[in-house]
């Protein structure tokens, strides 16, 4: 009862203008990803790679307002499983709203998004379950037929049964596509971080501990760690390969190197990823 | 006798003095048939009534002309019409569309955003070249060729375009394609019965650079 009022609530304006659901196109994203340094440690011997899997789904429906406004009302569903180290295996749901205003008429006006997302987060571990929301503002413009460009900033919160899990932090990131041809296209990713992050490390670690917020024992990568949650900045870089395996599937092959520093702490991830994106 | 009256009348005179057929043939560099090109004759030595930049009006079709939006795709890429003519713009889709075009001078609008089962209609009254895109689907994308002749054809997927109900006589064929640079011409003589003989083009086209309909992914975000 509370969700239909909250529903109509929200979908009132767009009711009031005449404007309906014209689209709810699923997009299922699979994914899997190579991270050579899961555990966030800045010394060797702590340093473990790990696998992940990951599968999102989103949805959502289209309201137009007038010639260059449009809302999104949807949902997001997102699964992650590490086959070696279980303990990380989450599950989350979660609404998505977007308003959209296009500065005109046609492929190459700008786009700006504005979207706030909520969700509910189940983990194997108890202590990671957790409730999350981000707000997100975005500006894309494409250039020609063939190149486009986005700027994306991402400001999240996530509160999890445990402290130490808990991550806020504000991320911006650039984004450059180019076509290369009918079926292959090549992204340039840059971003940059400020935020919570945990790294895994064995004890004692004095250095740690001085910038620690929170501290906890951990044995989720099977060995007798602790988790230290702390403010650091990541920066990192990307190069996507995409290839379009029809109009509404792509495979793309996905390389970051992102460097996460705070004070005397750093640590590198290499990631290396596969994902088929599908339009339904 | 009313202006316009006498334009319809001399077309139909020309047209019906013995009319000529002439076929046409597209290939491109390396001999592979293209489909969607647009050729047109324009009369060297027929009456000025039949161009519209000289005052005149060539009739419209009676019946609109029809683009439908089905799959997210427009359901011709190339329409070749003669001005006046009215095009309707059916959703024959799931989701909704945007028609529009920034083609100036020739002809600029946007429709409004309309549901599956619902149509707009874009009246085409000035000769040249149209681009048609969708407001919400950057990759739809379709023509439509706006002619001042009534004589035109559009290429089938074997290369081929035949023009029958042309009256002899000199004429300059134009031939348009999306992916060519500048229009080609070509002038022939098209004879009583024998009409010309088949006019094989070659065409150089450039890169087919449309907007890729294919679903982006992200992959390597902050965990």
């Amino acid at each position: 009862m509370k969700f239909s009022g909250l529903r109509l609530c929200l979908l009132s304006p767009a009711l009031a203008l005449g404007a309906g659901p014209a689209d709810w196109a699923p997009n299922l994203t699979t994914t899997a990803t190579w991270d050579s340094n899961a555990t966030n440690a800045s010394r060797s011997a702590d340093t473990i790679g790990a696998l992940a899997l990951r599968a999102d789904v989103t949805s959502a429906a289209r309201f137009p307002f007038g010639p260059d406004d449009t809302f999104f009302a949807g949902a997001a569903i997102r699964a992650e499983a590490w086959p070696r180290f279980d303990g990380l295996d989450r599950a989350a749901l979660g609404p998505r709203l977007t308003w959209q205003h296009k500065f005109g008429v046609g492929a190459l006006a700008p786009v700006f998004d504005l979207e706030l997302a909520g969700d509910v987060i189940g983990a194997r571990e108890s202590a990671r379950t957790a409730r999350a929301g981000s707000v997100t503002l975005a500006l894309r413009k494409r250039f020609d037929a063939a190149t486009r460009v986005s700027l994306t900033h991402t400001r999240a919160r996530e509160d999890a049964r445990e402290l130490v899990f808990d991550r806020t932090g504000a991320e911006t990131t650039a984004e450059l596509v180019r076509d290369l041809d009918e079926h292959w296209s090549l992204a340039f990713t840059a971003r940059w971080r400020e935020g919570d992050v945990l790294s895994y490390a064995t004890p004692p670690r004095a250095d740690l501990v001085a910038l620690a917020h929170v501290r906890v024992p951990n044995t989720t990568f099977d060995r007798p760690f602790v988790v230290y949650s702390l403010e650091a900045r990541s920066l990192s870089g990307g190069l996507a390969v995409t290839r379009a395996l029809a109009d509404t599937t792509a495979l793309t092959f996905r390389y970051d190197w992102r460097q996460t520093e705070r004070g005397p702490l750093r640590y590198v991830n290499h990631l290396v990823s596969a994902a088929v994106a599908r339009q339904f | 006798m009313r202006p316009l009256a006498l334009v319809c009348l001399s077309v139909l005179a020309v047209v019906r003095a013995e009319a000529a057929e002439v076929t046409f043939k597209f290939t491109d560099s390396k001999g592979a048939p293209i489909v969607d090109a647009v050729v047109s004759l324009v009369s060297l030595d027929a009456p000025p009534a039949l161009s519209a930049s000289n005052g005149a009006k060539l009739p419209p079709p009676a019946e609109p002309l029809e683009i439908a939006q089905s799959g997210q795709e427009f359901s011709t890429f190339v329409t070749p019409l003669v001005v006046g003519t009215t095009v309707n713009f059916p959703n024959a889709d799931k989701v909704g569309h945007q028609v529009y075009s920034l083609s100036k001078p020739t002809k600029v609008f946007t429709l409004p955003l309309y549901k599956p089962g619902s149509s707009g209609t874009v009246l085409f009254d000035r000769p040249g070249v149209v681009a048609l895109g969708c407001n919400i689907h950057d990759w739809m994308l379709a023509y439509v060729v706006v002619l001042e002749t009534p004589w035109f054809a559009k290429s089938a997927p074997n290369g081929t375009a035949a023009i029958a109900n042309a009256a002899p006589g000199r004429y300059r064929a134009e031939v348009w394609h999306p992916r060519l640079a500048k229009v080609e011409t070509r002038e022939l003589t098209l004879t009583e019965g024998a009409g010309a003989p088949a006019q094989e083009f070659t065409l150089l086209l450039k890169p087919d650079r449309r907007i890729r309909r294919t679903p982006g992914s992200s992959a390597g975000g902050y965990k």
